[in-house]
């Protein structure tokens, strides 16, 4: 391939991957799921376990933060995503 | 890695994101990713899935690419795409979500600054006088509009304000002991002589021409040059130069909020009754409302793409003209630290005064 074929091979591909983008975001603008995502693709073929997960978050966002006479801000759990080690 | 355990552990699981945002998040940051993206801002490669991912990979790379890491030796702050103008807890935050009916049409470009960079400028302005009778007003005048085009300045003129205000209620008396009374005595009679008069254009023609004779004022005049050429057509975009039409709501949000805080502190050496009067007002800045970012550019998600892009486009050449000023700003406030210190070597040896905590280890504390 010269030079210049491949200079246009080169331009083409990054105009499709624009493209490709372009349209997943477009997507993204009207909440549509991302199936390139493996955890959006499984929500999407189990949306139960989506409202299993909603209901477990909205009993522990009632638990999260301080209750009566506690100060303002305390939290109650840790922040999402934190591994917290057994006790010993 | 040396170092206590630590309790809590992050597990990274392969393929998965380290984080999910809502579609109250996604939707927006796709507009922009998507304007981002025409404009060359953001890249195809930098796609993982996430529009708040993708828009944040192109931020990053233009933040970098605009010398951010030169910008953040000195200034102590961030630079954000946000969707509120003001800072919200983890609770409020969900708060907010949880009422939120429709996605949102505006994001903001903020910047902010959570210390005030110490320019303890009192040094550097002695070396430009031997210079040049009029060079430390000129540098002074230079320096001072070109910060603040990206940030509130404290520096004399707001201690004089802050002094005059509580002076009125003291005897004569409280007035020779007070610390206000030395704002005024301590400004420097090339300042004082020369500030009111010296306008901006003069004093840049005079930087233009001037030959120095050192090497640390040509360095000083070079980036001060560099820095006023970055902010040349830009202006400080100061909340308040918002209106309803620009952001709905904004007129009663500006009435509970206070001013910006300040990104720098001009004294002329630390712990000078300038100082002592920036202190004062620092204790109670944010009492009574949320303080107002320095910088807010708002971009609307609902204009026509045309539209869209110009703005965009807009917003990030401002924010590339404001961290390319910084940073050049920043070799600036390096020089005049390392002047002012080297000023308190000389001081110390010629006076035969005991050492004092080092200017590094104030500056630290006062930050």
């Amino acid at each position: 391939m010269t030079r210049r074929n491949l200079a246009a091979a080169a331009c083409r591909t990054i105009t499709e991957d624009t493209k490709r983008v372009l349209r997943a975001l477009e997507e993204a603008t009207h909440g549509r799921v991302n199936t390139s995502d493996p955890i959006m693709e499984q929500l999407r073929q189990c949306p139960e376990a989506f409202k299993v997960g909603e209901i477990l978050c909205k009993a522990f966002d009632s638990l999260k933060y301080a209750q009566d006479g506690s100060e303002f801000g305390d939290r109650y759990l840790p922040p999402s995503g934190a591994v917290i080690p057994p006790l010993v | 890695m040396i170092g206590l355990p630590l309790d809590v552990t992050l597990p990274k699981l392969k393929g998965i994101r380290g984080w999910y945002c809502t579609r109250w998040d996604e939707g927006p940051a796709a507009v922009l990713g998507m304007s981002t993206l025409r404009l060359g801002i953001c890249r195809p490669d930098d796609w993982s899935g996430s529009a708040v991912d993708f828009v944040e990979r192109g931020f990053r790379r233009f933040c970098s690419r605009n010398r951010a890491v030169d910008a953040k030796r000195v200034w102590v702050g961030d630079l954000r795409i946000t969707d509120s103008l003001f800072e919200l807890t983890e609770q409020e935050r969900n708060q907010v979500e949880a009422g939120r009916e429709e996605m949102t049409d505006h994001l903001y470009l903020v910047g902010d600054y959570e210390a005030a960079a110490s320019i303890p400028i009192g040094a550097t302005l002695a070396r430009l006088e031997a210079e040049n009778h009029l060079l430390p007003a000129a540098f002074y005048q230079v320096l001072t509009t070109n910060l603040y085009k990206w940030m509130r300045v404290y520096d004399y003129l707001d201690a004089q304000e802050h002094a005059e205000m509580w002076m009125e209620d003291l005897s004569d008396e409280e007035l020779e002991a007070s610390v206000y009374r030395k704002v005024d005595l301590e400004t420097p009679a090339c300042i004082k002589r020369h500030a009111k008069t010296l306008k901006y254009e003069r004093a840049r023609n005079l930087l233009r021409e001037i030959r120095p004779h050192t090497s640390v004022t040509r360095e000083l005049i070079r980036h001060l040059l560099e820095m006023d050429a970055h902010g040349q057509g830009h202006a400080h975009a100061w909340p308040g130069q918002l209106s309803e039409k620009d952001v709905p709501g904004i007129d009663e949000w500006l009435m509970d909020a206070e001013n910006s805080r300040p990104g720098c502190l001009i004294t002329w050496y630390e712990n000078d009754a300038i100082n002592a009067c920036f202190d004062e007002e620092a204790q109670h800045m944010g009492e009574n409302g949320p303080c107002q970012p320095n910088v807010t550019l708002p971009i609307h998600l609902d204009r026509p793409v045309k539209e869209l892009d110009e703005e965009v486009r807009r917003v990030f050449d401002h924010a590339s003209a404001m961290l390319r000023s910084l940073a050049a700003a920043a070799k600036i406030v390096e020089l005049v630290r390392d002047l002012y210190d080297e000023y308190l070597r000389e001081h110390r040896i010629e006076s035969g005064l005991p050492v004092e905590p080092g200017a590094a280890g104030v500056r630290e504390e006062q930050l």
